[in-house]
């Protein structure tokens, strides 16, 4: 019989040998394909995950320091004002000081020790220093442990900023070694248990969490922190799978590259803590300064639960708006801490036993300044490029004083409300800005943009260029004062009705004056106290719209003016801080010195970059402008800014401009004491009438400001070439025997009236017959 | 501050060189003017204050070390307290002459003379170095 076997025929067999070959073999194909794809797309992603994670490394933005405060016996400043600052600091207030960022205060003195910090000029140690008072005066400075007395002490800077990256995110970064032991221990227990021993993913834990989210016990992470890290690196929080795919091996890449450490710092430097406004509070050091007013080496395992606890929710656990539920997720925290063995018992129960611990937001350490940062950053971008500043990590020393800025914020909101309610205008109708800075240095001191100081928006001090009204008037009567031999103090000048046509202007040019009455023959500092517009837009034709320019361009204003008549009065427009420029000119006796907000630059690691200089040039005369400046001073004492002796004395000699424009659109003032020069703009941004006249609306905020922060008299330097006579207030001449009529003016030598009336007004012998004939002639 | 390390080495410098003043670097050769530069203050002639005191002889000891940058520094600090103290301007002048910025020393010294007011000596010593600029 034959075999059944031997049917089978050789094609059949070839074909039965043919199909395993093409299962191993083609699915071996395939796998190499695909792996040698995999490994493309690896190499890919490699290179993506090594130019994130340095890039997030060394994406520094440059941090801002506000002026350190200096301290000395003498020196104007009480202890409230010493321990704000210390507050803003970020010091700590403890029974006894033990160690540095702490201090002790009683009703005299204060006890602080400092923390060491790199000045520009070198660094500076720790010190335990005691200042005493005597009301609100420094009394006695001295070394506390040895008791030696010192002349000065100079505190470390509060750090008010950084220029951010682009998308708003702020660092205060941390080296691994300056985080406590007890945040990474939290860390660890409650986000990443095995993260020093997973390669990047953690397999128990994706699986935990793929069983809970398909059992329905909820959604958990299964993220290690490597994963969380580089899901940083991605600007769209898309949840997919393929996005979890992509970093779970962007995970594993940056593993192989990079040590735990280094993974665990940057995660430390970009983990998120909730916004404060517009800016977002990213890492750790940041967060401890916010949430706590410490620096990150200064928090208790309390603190670094807290912190830890809100990882998982930082709105929804905000400690600030939620603390029962910040509370309760920072005791489980503590509880999971200690059960995995980081906490001894005695550590939990003293940890567990501390309340939340959240410094209020009012003193959270940090406080926003935009406008003024706006214009720091605008300096800096003159030396630097925008680059170097978001990713340098650059330390710029600015010379913002916070103290005259809180100030000047609160008295600003406030006072507008108050405007809003007394005028009967709408809530929010009104808006201002204000700059102060320091006549002599040319230091500003403080800028605001908005009532609403601490947001970002439209900077009105650097950007609202609005009409400045009366306030150019000083350019036109220094160009007068500049002319001795035709212009003293005392010349009449003609307040009777003007009519000019402009050139290529249809109508005629028909200034008013605000009380809507013309004051006849009017001495010139009359016209200047008291803001006449018609004797001042007549002097302005009498002496040219090109000189009055240029004087106006060497006070400081650098925006191009219209060469017509009614410049005079104001129609340029001008931000704040260009007014603020031109009467910083007046306010150095003729110094312009350009408004700067930087002192020093220093690098990351604490070496000298730049220092910017204290530059004067003198463009007028010291004589003139003390001529000038007397003229304003009397705008205070009896002319439209008089209201302001209600609120600081008149022995401080205040001088100053108040400023109102057509339909009382805009209301300023720009004046300044010995020590500060400061502009007030108040108006509406759709430039709607607001109602309020300089004196009525910028005037009061200004004084108020002025009235905290214990200025200085103007001092009364008499220059060579200058003397002071009595003058009749209304006849332009010298007035003989003291009377009410009588008014002390400077003249330059030379240019003395020679007339001499007495003070009912009538001509002396002596001087009738020489000059009648002078008079006619004016 | 370390303020005793300062004050010694001033006090000794002023011992052993009585009115001497830093004159690095020329900037005239009129002896003359070598003259008026050679004038040297005393801290307790440029201030009452002790901090100013302080911060200025911090000043001079910078620059008699060459070191120009800091002792500018130095005196902004002390303008930064007694801002109108012409003797602090005065100096900041001669020290741009040193440096050789003749430009910013004779605007400085013109700030200086503002702010002197009626003291004749200091004036005459500014005067007579703005001449020898």
């Amino acid at each position: 019989m034959v075999p059944k076997v031997q049917v089978v025929s050789m094609a059949s067999r070839k074909a039965a040998k043919r199909q395993p070959l093409i299962s191993f073999k083609g699915i071996f194909v395939l796998f190499l394909l695909a792996a040698a794809a995999l490994g493309v797309y690896c190499v890919h992603l490699d290179k993506i995950v090594r130019s994130q994670f340095e890039g997030k490394r060394f994406a520094l933005p440059a941090r801002v320091y506000a002026r350190p405060l200096e301290i000395f016996p003498g020196k104007t400043l009480t202890l409230a004002e010493l321990r704000r600052e210390l507050d803003l600091l970020g010091f700590a207030k403890v029974a006894q000081v033990r160690g540095p960022g702490e201090y002790v205060s009683t009703p005299v003195y204060v006890v602080f020790q400092s923390r060491p910090f790199e000045f520009w000029d070198g660094p500076q140690a720790s010190q335990r220093v005691r200042v005493s008072f005597r009301g609100d005066q420094v009394e006695d400075v001295r070394e506390e442990t040895s008791g030696q007395p010192l002349d000065l002490f100079r505190l470390e800077p509060i750090s008010i900023g950084g220029i951010y990256t682009n998308n708003n995110e702020d660092r205060q970064l941390v080296r691994y070694n300056q985080v406590p032991r007890h945040f990474i221990d939290a860390l660890i227990a409650i986000e990443d248990k095995r993260f020093y021993h997973h390669n990047g993913i953690d397999p128990k834990a994706l699986l935990r969490a793929a069983v809970s989210t398909a059992t329905g016990r909820g959604v958990q992470g299964g993220s290690t922190i490597t994963q969380q890290l580089v899901k940083n690196f991605f600007l769209t929080p898309e949840r997919t799978l393929k996005r979890k795919a992509n970093e779970m091996l962007m995970a594993i890449l940056l593993e192989l590259h990079y040590d735990k450490n280094d993974i665990l710092e940057t995660y430390l430097n970009e983990v998120y803590f909730g916004q404060d406004g517009t800016r977002g509070i990213h890492g750790v050091g940041l967060a401890s300064q916010f949430y706590f007013g410490r620096s990150v080496e200064q928090l208790k395992p309390h603190h670094s639960a807290l912190l830890v606890a809100m990882l998982k929710g930082p709105t929804y656990y905000n400690p600030r708006r939620n603390p029962e539920r910040a509370l309760e997720r920072r005791n489980l925290v503590l509880a999971e801490t200690g059960t995995q063995g980081y906490l001894t018992p005695k550590e939990f129960e003293a940890a567990i036993a501390q309340p939340l611990d959240v410094t209020s937001s009012a003193s959270a350490g940090m406080s926003n300044y935009p406008a003024f940062l706006d214009l720091v950053f605008r300096q800096l971008r003159r030396d630097y490029q925008e680059e170097d500043l978001r990713s340098e990590g650059l330390r710029i020393f600015s010379t913002l004083d916070p103290l005259v800025q809180q100030t000047a914020e609160k008295t600003l909101a406030d006072q507008l409300t108050q405007l809003e309610k007394g005028y009967k205008l709408a809530e929010g109708w009104l808006d201002g800005a204000v700059v102060v800075s320091v006549p002599q240095t040319g230091e500003v001191l403080s800028v605001i943009g908005s009532r609403r100081s601490g947001f970002e928006g439209f900077n009105r001090a650097l950007d609202a260029r609005r009409p400045i009204g009366s306030l150019f008037k000083p350019a036109i009567f220094l160009t007068a004062l500049e002319q001795p031999e035709l212009y003293t103090l005392t010349t009449l000048l003609d307040d009777s009705p003007l009519q000019y046509q402009e050139r290529g202007m249809n109508e005629m040019w028909e200034p008013r004056n605000y009380d809507k009455q013309f004051h006849g023959q009017v001495p010139l500092w009359q016209a200047l106290a008291q803001s006449y517009n018609v004797s001042s837009a007549r002097l302005g034709l009498e002496l040219g719209i090109k000189p009055v320019l240029n004087t106006a361009q060497r006070l400081g204003v650098e925006e191009q003016l219209k060469p017509y008549a009614a410049t005079f009065l104001g129609s340029a427009e001008l931000p704040p801080i260009q007014v603020a420029q031109m009467y910083q000119t007046i306010a150095a006796g003729g110094f312009r010195v350009p408004l700067r907000a930087i002192r020093e630059v220093l690098t990351m690691e604490g070496r000298p970059l730049k220092r910017y200089a204290i530059d004067v040039q003198q463009v007028a005369s010291t004589q003139s402008v003390h001529l000038l400046t007397r003229a304003m001073q009397l705008a205070v004492e009896e002319g439209t800014a008089k209201s302001m002796k209600a609120t600081l004395p008149e022995s401080l000699h205040i001088a100053g401009k108040t400023g109102t424009t057509d339909g009382l659109r805009d209301s300023w003032f720009a004046g300044f004491s010995g020590d500060y020069v400061a502009v007030v703009w108040v108006g509406n941004d759709k430039n709607e009438p607001t109602g309020l006249t300089g004196a009525t609306g910028a005037l009061p905020i200004w004084s108020k400001i002025m009235a905290q922060l214990h200025p200085k008299p103007v001092p009364q330097i008499e220059p060579p070439g200058v003397t002071y006579l009595a003058t009749h207030r209304d006849m332009g001449a010298r007035v003989r025997g003291s009377c009410a009529e009588a008014v002390e003016l400077p003249f330059m030598q030379g240019s003395e009236p020679e007339l001499e009336v007495s003070c009912g007004g009538s001509y002396t012998t002596t001087s009738k017959a020489k000059k009648w004939w002078q008079r006619i002639l004016r | 501050m370390k303020v005793i390390q300062p004050l010694i080495l001033c006090a000794l410098l002023g011992m052993t060189s009585g009115c001497a003043s830093y004159t690095p670097g020329t900037f005239g050769s009129d002896s003359d003017t070598n003259e008026a530069s050679d004038v040297g203050y005393s801290a307790s002639q440029v201030s009452d204050n002790s901090a100013v005191q302080t911060l200025y002889d911090q000043a001079m000891n910078y620059a008699y070390a060459g070191d120009y940058d800091q002792a500018e520094a130095a005196l902004e600090r002390g303008l930064r307290i007694e801002p109108n103290n012409a003797y602090l301007w005065f100096e900041l002048a001669r020290l741009s002459a040193s440096y050789g910025n003749l430009n910013k020393a004779r605007e400085l010294a013109s700030r200086a003379q503002s702010l002197a007011g009626g003291d004749r000596y200091l004036q005459g010593h500014i005067q007579k170095f703005v001449n020898g600029l």
